[in-house]
């Protein structure tokens, strides 16, 4: 069940109804009830691995509290870490196993001249986000940042909560385990809220990240014959696209959890505006590059061991972050790829400041601040296109093309309508993006948008809603003309 | 208190408001093709007696404007293109709730062509069709049924019953007839206007005894009970076309099939008065106007005779048949007006509605030998006066045949057409 299916617009009414007239003391129940039927539409055996997940890492929190509150002294007690390293091991054994096991089959197979049998497992949806969270959580009981959690239900929905099971964000337990032990009363405004931000991420979805995919995906499957700034357009649009799918899941996911009373964290704070690669990763994807800087990066030492160790650590989290992404060689690439960006952006970093000086450009100036924001785009969507490709091998002619494109004629003699999206729908799409550009320009000088319109008189809020209603049910791409466009990250 | 009525008050108004934006929206989005096709049945405010249901054998060669013309029926044609037997039984159910008839006659053709739905052979072809036929009826329980059974794990089955996800990006397309429809005035039927098919028009002298054990025919039955159940008398039928030896055989089997099973069937397949030179549509199989005119007197006789249907013509509250009806002949005048082809205008002027006075060149070789020709001048029968004559002209250029199409009530000229024979046969001047 997708958040743009018919089934979700049955089912989290429903659920949302029947929520707010249960009493407070079983709500939560009913929620890890409807959790688990979300997820098991899906595949009702990947309910047990998500069981397997949360009992492991309850029990390991449970015995490491006991461990804690018997400690005695300031000496560490080495049964914490050896059950915390347990907990770690048998979790993410899981997410090793049915993510990346083929991947070293292959690798054996192709470099170690193995002839090993492909297991051909099929990756639970969510698994990467449910088991990052779980392993937080054990993190944050083993340090003590937070008490483990004695009911095994709420425990349970706190892994399971549905708006963030299967593309996060990826929350931490000290503030979700805290809401769902919190009372929610029913609040029209609350309520108001969360439909308004599941508007806004259904307009990212469906106006934006489905129309531009119907391009890339006619583009980037033939690009043999849509070549040249054929992929270049498709290239940039792809950078709009995982944006708006993700970043669009996300609002929708944090929309849901509002109407019930649950505050998510934001994931995305307008990424595309950053003036650095350094600041996109502080803006893209928050809540799993706060889980690597906190569980991974910090511990790691940070940049706390001398240069050289914060660069390696800085190639270690985007080496594993590309792997959390998936378990290709394109995502790796891509991961180290940004990686680098960020130590030469360092390196370079007194350089560039001198020859701003020199040329009298200032730092904060508009013109400054839209070049590097463009130059930054620039970097990241290059490396996006190592996340697009299918293989690897891919990227050698794609790049090729892209650098030898010479057929700009297809903007002028009408041919880029004819791959996939026809000049109506592009139009459609530029006005889309122009909207998502003046909203997150607004978003980053500080300005929530909602809380304007929320401020406005009654008639000209409904007007909003209603022409964003109108919009998304006009020009949003669903329906069986099109096929139900799955989220981008649920393959993660 | 008055705070949170206030506000729950000022929802349900904003629902409201949202629903009807969206159902505004969605019926301009929406295609207009069953709209076009059944507005007339929806709109109706008088009794249907008779309803014709099946495939396009039907909606093309059932003529329910002639059969009030002529017998004075009321009818609509339900018929459509490739539209199934299972698709029959659910769409009868509903649309018996608006029109209860006396008599449903449904077209059996495609028993073994045509299968619903079923594990993953469906034909995307027919998505369109099958919306012309759904599109009209409201979502109900029945509905929903028919989505589940005859679209069974077709992907975009939902659509029927929300037709919105299949139209809202037909914002698009929107052209005039989106905001001011058109509605058609042959009560759900089309007639094809084209004559000449080279496929022999088939009497079987045997046939093989086919079993109908096929999906399609397994609702034969269920749409006899539903008739049965609500006092409705149901009549099969095999329709005039040319068609497969597999169907020739389904045409005659049925026969015996049905009397075993105590349903009336009129095995129509073969008919004296239907002549494959003048009757059948050029590129198809299907019966022309000038076929399903034969057709329609057919059925009348039948149904006026055998079912007692009766004569509503001078009726009080039936004017709006006479109405729809003029407006019906406006239709025929402008087909006639509009067709470039000899052969075709004298196929659609052979109607009791229409004389033809029709003038050729007495040296021209193609209207004394053209196969076709003669034969539709010889179906006209009483209603074409032939007259040869010497340097015939038309708008002051010579041409060698000229037809005068007159109102055989008023005596108006409808249509006037000169024609030039060359060597590629004759050119509308």
């Amino acid at each position: 069940m997708i958040f743009n299916s018919l089934q979700f617009f049955a089912f989290f009414p429903a659920v949302t109804v029947i929520y707010y007239i249960l009493p407070q003391k079983v709500r939560y129940l009913w929620l890890l009830a409807a959790s688990y039927f979300f997820y098991m539409q899906w595949d009702a055996s990947y309910a047990l691995i998500l069981l397997f997940s949360t009992l492991v890492t309850y029990i390991g929190a449970i015995v490491i509290q006991k461990l804690r509150d018997r400690q005695t002294g300031d000496k560490p007690d080495i049964r914490i870490k050896l059950c915390l390293a347990a907990g770690i091991i048998l979790n993410l054994g899981i997410l090793a196993y049915f993510k990346y096991a083929d991947f070293v089959i292959d690798n054996l197979n192709t470099f170690a001249s193995c002839e090993m049998k492909r297991l051909d497992l099929i990756l639970p949806v969510g698994i990467s986000f449910f088991i990052f969270q779980t392993t937080g959580y054990l993190i944050d009981v083993s340090r003590g940042d937070m008490k483990a959690e004695k009911n095994p239900l709420k425990y349970a929905l706190f892994v399971s909560f549905f708006p963030q099971l299967v593309a996060g964000p990826i929350e931490r337990s000290k503030k979700l385990l805290a809401q769902i032990n919190e009372k929610h009363v029913f609040s029209l405004d609350q309520t108001r809220e969360g439909l308004v931000l599941m508007l806004w991420g259904y307009f990212l979805k469906l106006c934006i990240a489905d129309r531009a995919a119907l391009f890339i995906n006619t583009v980037y499957g033939d690009y043999e014959t849509y070549s040249g700034w054929y992929l270049i357009v498709a290239s940039v649009l792809f950078a709009f696209q995982i944006y708006c799918d993700f970043a669009g899941y996300s609002i929708i996911a944090m929309g849901a959890a509002k109407v019930l009373g649950f505050s998510l964290m934001e994931n995305f704070d307008a990424p595309y505006t950053s003036a650095s690669v350094a600041e996109f990763w502080r803006r893209w994807h928050i809540s799993l590059f706060s889980w690597f800087k906190d569980y991974l990066y910090i511990p790691l030492g940070g940049n706390k061991r001398g240069t050289f160790r914060k660069y390696l650590n800085i190639l270690i989290v985007f080496f594993c972050s590309g792997l959390w992404h998936g378990s290709q060689w394109t995502f790796v690439i891509w991961g180290l790829l940004n990686g680098f960006y960020q130590i030469v952006g360092e390196l370079t970093s007194p350089f560039r400041k001198m020859v701003s000086d020199k040329l009298g450009i200032r730092e904060d100036s508009i013109g400054n601040r839209c070049f590097k924001a463009v130059i930054t785009f620039i970097l990241v969507d290059i490396s996006w296109v190592f996340f697009r490709i299918d293989a690897l091998r891919s990227s050698v002619p794609v790049f090729s093309s892209m650098i030898h494109a010479k057929n700009f004629w297809i903007f002028t003699d009408g041919s880029i309508y004819e791959a996939g999206l026809n000049d109506k729908n592009f139009t459609v799409l530029i006005i889309c993006l122009i909207v998502l550009a003046v909203y997150d320009l607004i978003k980053r000088k500080g300005i929530v948008l909602r809380e304007v319109i929320f401020a406005q008189d009654l008639p000209i809020r409904w007007l909003i809603y209603l022409a964003l209603i109108l919009f998304i049910f006009v020009f949003g791409i669903y329906g069986s003309n099109f096929s139900e466009a799955g989220f981008i990250y649920f393959q993660f | 208190m008055k705070n949170r009525i206030k506000r729950g008050a000022g929802c349900v108004c904003f629902l409201g408001l949202t629903t009807l934006m969206l159902y505004g929206t969605s019926k301009l989005l929406e295609s207009k093709k069953a709209v076009v096709k059944y507005h007339e049945f929806y709109d109706c405010d008088t009794d249907i007696d008779v309803i014709f249901m099946g495939t396009s054998h039907m909606y093309n060669s059932l003529l329910p404007q002639e059969l009030w013309d002529e017998y004075g029926i009321t009818s609509y044609n339900w018929g459509y293109s490739n539209c199934t037997l299972p698709e029959d039984y659910y769409i009868l159910q509903d649309i018996v709730k608006e029109h209860k008839p006396k008599v449903v006659v449904v077209d059996i053709f495609g028993l073994f062509e045509y299968e619903k739905y079923v594990n993953g052979k469906y034909r995307d072809d027919r998505i369109e069709q099958q919306h012309v036929q759904f599109d009209m009826i409201p979502p109900s329980l029945n509905k929903y049924r028919a989505m589940n059974d005859v679209f069974g794990p077709y992907e975009g089955k939902w659509d029927f019953m929300f037709d919105f996800l299949m139209y809202h990006n037909r914002w698009e397309k929107l052209k005039e007839p989106d905001f001011e429809p058109e509605y058609s005035t042959e009560k759900g039927a089309e007639y094809l206007k084209g004559v000449g098919d080279d496929a022999e028009y088939y009497r079987a002298q045997e046939f093989e005894q086919l079993e109908f054990n096929t999906v399609c025919a397994g609702y034969i039955q269920p749409i006899a009970d539903f008739c049965s159940e609500n006092d409705i008398e149901l009549l099969y039928v095999f329709n005039p076309c040319l068609t497969n030896v597999e169907n020739i055989n389904a045409a005659y089997s049925l026969d015996s099939y049905m009397e075993e099973k105590g349903i009336a069937y009129y095995n129509a397949l073969y008919l004296e008065e239907i002549s494959s030179v003048t009757d059948f549509c050029s590129d198809s199989d299907h019966l022309n106007y000038s076929g399903a005119v034969k057709y329609t007197r057919r059925m009348g006789d039948v149904l006026k005779e055998q079912y007692g249907i009766e004569d509503h013509r001078g009726e009080e509250g039936y004017a709006s048949w006479d109405e729809s009806y003029a407006r019906y002949l406006e239709y025929k005048i402008q087909n006639i007006q509009e067709t470039e082809n000899v052969h075709d205008v004298l196929m659609l002027s052979a109607d009791d509605d229409f004389k033809v006075n029709l003038q050729f060149d007495p040296s021209c070789s193609f209207a004394l030998e053209d196969t076709r020709f003669v034969a539709l001048v010889q179906n006209l029968g009483s209603s074409i006066e032939v007259i040869p004559v010497n340097d015939l002209k038309y708008e002051e250029n010579s041409c060698q045949i000229l037809i005068t199409v007159m109102n055989s009530e008023t005596g108006e000229i409808v249509a006037q057409q000169g024609y030039a024979v060359g060597d590629d046969g004759p050119a509308r001047l």
